[in-house]
């Protein structure tokens, strides 16, 4: 038993950025001793997708050409659980994404492997895998080792950095005949896309967000015409579009916007991974909340522990 | 069936100071898991609306997390039933193997989930019970709808994009939070559920596959080492104010 497959993502008949932080996470492993590392793109066009992952520092690059056109879990699941059984890898690795969260435990649960989700950091020592994850709101760090002698792993995205400046061998795509013949159990009916930017956050300069220490609608309210004062577009995170008083069209995050505004004031957002995963290309990030552990001060290059309504008056005050 | 965790949310003066591994939970505020509220929303709004269909809540865990099951049957819960645990169990795939036994003995058709538990998240106990139970799954799932032979859900992609797919049963799908308007139960609603049985199963009677299985070991549990590179205000609002004010001028936003 040997090697770490990485498992890339792909979505409408791309390679999706994250894939490169999949790499990175094996390639970690293989440089700690656990083998060899295949890069397994599973895609209707896989050759194609295939060709940018050849030069990444990957031993080999297998394409498994599927005659589905979108991800479907079982029909990935079923894919990756064949080359499990064909190569034995000590270790899986995709990304902690949608798609993700569809494959990866159903073929650990499988295989009899083991299994962690929204890793941040992986160990390779003694023959053996460590992986590091955070709970209890980000603040605990969970160590975590396997009995198994295969784990599946995913990785939160952003806590592999791959260096795209690396020179690294060419190595050349492999293609791989689909195992599945079964039909797809869920059925693509099609894509729906997202509102368009009508809060206009993806060209704003200064966008002002705000997070669940509004309290309620009338404290949004009170917010808006605050950055109506102070020339900044709004934002929201997440809670306040599932509240229902926001509209989606200003969520950032994850499953919103990204944006990289100049300025981004942050007001009342603790900082969930999900949140942030939306302004990492921000520019400077100003941070006011109550609670001085919040996380999003650990990414803010200004924290300002203060109660939001007292501030945001006393900034408008200044600014207006 | 709704598949319910009661979760344990941690004041900052409760977190352990060294490391340790496992939580004292002691007097950690408990209650449902979030996403769980949708999913249980979800379920109960499919059974309104569906012949023959009803709800029964599955929690996996010690005699405190009846709470969450009343607080199931206040919201339109018809049964509920806890597997008995003596403590807490966080593994996604030790709770899946219970999970599963429960819904082959109740031949059920159809498991909701949150997409994750706000305490531990993998994100991952849904689609482990599915490859358990041999169901199909769907994950991070936001609008789901009965079209009188499959179920028409909408994948929640990143970046705002969403999926439409068709899902025959027997399935398990999980579901994202702010998918619905989960219903509030009153303290009239609450109680006239106390007074609805609960049924509690032990491993042994639901003859559990394997009881062992889990996803990992917790080797420890330790206080995340923050990087601190912000400069910090405290102290006098207008102060801190003041400062971010001429910052923002500084940069011509304002």
């Amino acid at each position: 038993m040997s090697g770490v497959l990485a498992i890339v993502e792909t979505r409408q008949g791309c390679l999706r950025e994250v894939s490169f932080e999949v790499v990175e996470a094996a390639l970690t492993l293989s440089r700690a001793g656990a083998g060899p590392v295949t890069a397994v793109v599973i895609d209707r066009a896989a050759m194609d997708i295939a060709q940018r992952l050849t030069e990444t520092g990957v031993d080999e690059v297998l394409a498994v050409t599927t005659p589905v056109e979108h991800f479907e879990a079982h029909v990935w699941a079923t894919e990756i659980e064949r080359l499990v059984i064909d190569r034995s890898p000590l270790v899986v690795v995709g990304a902690h994404t949608v798609d993700g969260m569809a494959w990866a435990p159903a073929v650990a649960y499988r295989a009899g492997a083991g299994f962690a989700a929204d890793v941040v950091a992986l160990d390779w020592a003694d023959g053996a895998l460590q992986a590091h994850r955070l709970i209890q709101g980000e603040r605990l760090q969970q160590e975590l080792t396997f009995d198994q002698s295969i784990a599946v792993v995913t990785v939160r995205a952003g806590a592999f950095a791959f260096d795209l400046t690396n020179d690294c061998a060419e190595v050349v795509v492999t293609e791989c005949a689909p195992a599945s013949v079964d039909a797809p159990r869920a059925e693509h009916l099609c894509f729906v896309e997202p509102d368009s930017d009508d809060a206009g956050l993806a060209n704003a300069d200064f966008v002002m967000a705000v997070g669940r220490g509004v309290g309620d609608e009338d404290g949004l309210a009170h917010f808006e015409r605050l950055s109506e004062q102070i020339g900044a577009t709004l934002a929201v995170s997440r809670p306040l579009v599932d509240a229902g008083w926001a509209a989606s069209s200003r969520q950032v995050g994850q499953s919103g916007q990204t944006i990289a505004p100049r300025i981004y004031l942050a007001l009342g957002i603790s900082g969930a991974v999900q949140h942030l995963a939306g302004i990492r290309g921000a520019g400077t990030v100003i941070a006011v909340n109550i609670d001085p552990a919040a996380p999003i001060f650990e990414v803010a290059d200004v924290a300002v522990v203060a109660d939001i309504f007292e501030f945001a008056d006393a900034l408008a005050e200044r600014l207006a | 069936m709704v598949a319910v965790k009661q979760v344990a949310a941690l004041e900052e003066d409760q977190l352990p100071v060294q490391v340790v591994q496992s939580l004292d939970l002691g007097d950690a505020a408990l209650e449902l898991n979030d996403w769980d509220r949708y999913a249980l929303e979800a379920g109960v709004a499919l059974a309104e609306e569906v012949d023959d269909a009803s709800v029964v809540a599955v929690t996996v865990g010690p005699a405190e997390a009846d709470d969450v099951l009343v607080e199931s049957l206040a919201k339109g819960a018809e049964r509920a039933i806890r597997v008995h645990v003596d403590t807490p169990l966080d593994d996604p795939f030790a709770v899946a193997t219970r999970l599963t036994a429960v819904a082959k003995r109740e031949q059920i058709d159809l498991i909701l989930f949150g997409v994750q538990a706000a305490d531990v998240g993998h994100a991952a106990t849904g689609v482990a019970t599915a490859a358990a139970a041999g169901m199909r799954s769907c994950a991070v799932v936001r609008t789901v709808v009965w079209d009188g032979a499959a179920l028409e859900m909408e994948r929640e992609l990143e970046g705002g994009l969403l999926e439409r797919v068709r899902l025959h049963l027997p399935a398990v799908v999980t579901i994202q939070t702010g998918s619905n308007r989960p219903r509030y139960a009153n303290l009239r609603a609450i109680k006239q559920a106390r007074s609805k049985p609960i049924e509690v199963l032990s491993e042994s009677e639901l003859e559990v596959a394997d009881l062992t299985r889990r996803a990992a070991s917790v080797r420890g549990l330790r206080r995340r080492s923050r990087a601190n590179l912000a400069t910090m205000l405290e102290g006098e609002v207008a102060v801190s104010a003041e400062r971010v004010a001429d910052l923002i001028r500084t940069m011509g936003a304002a």
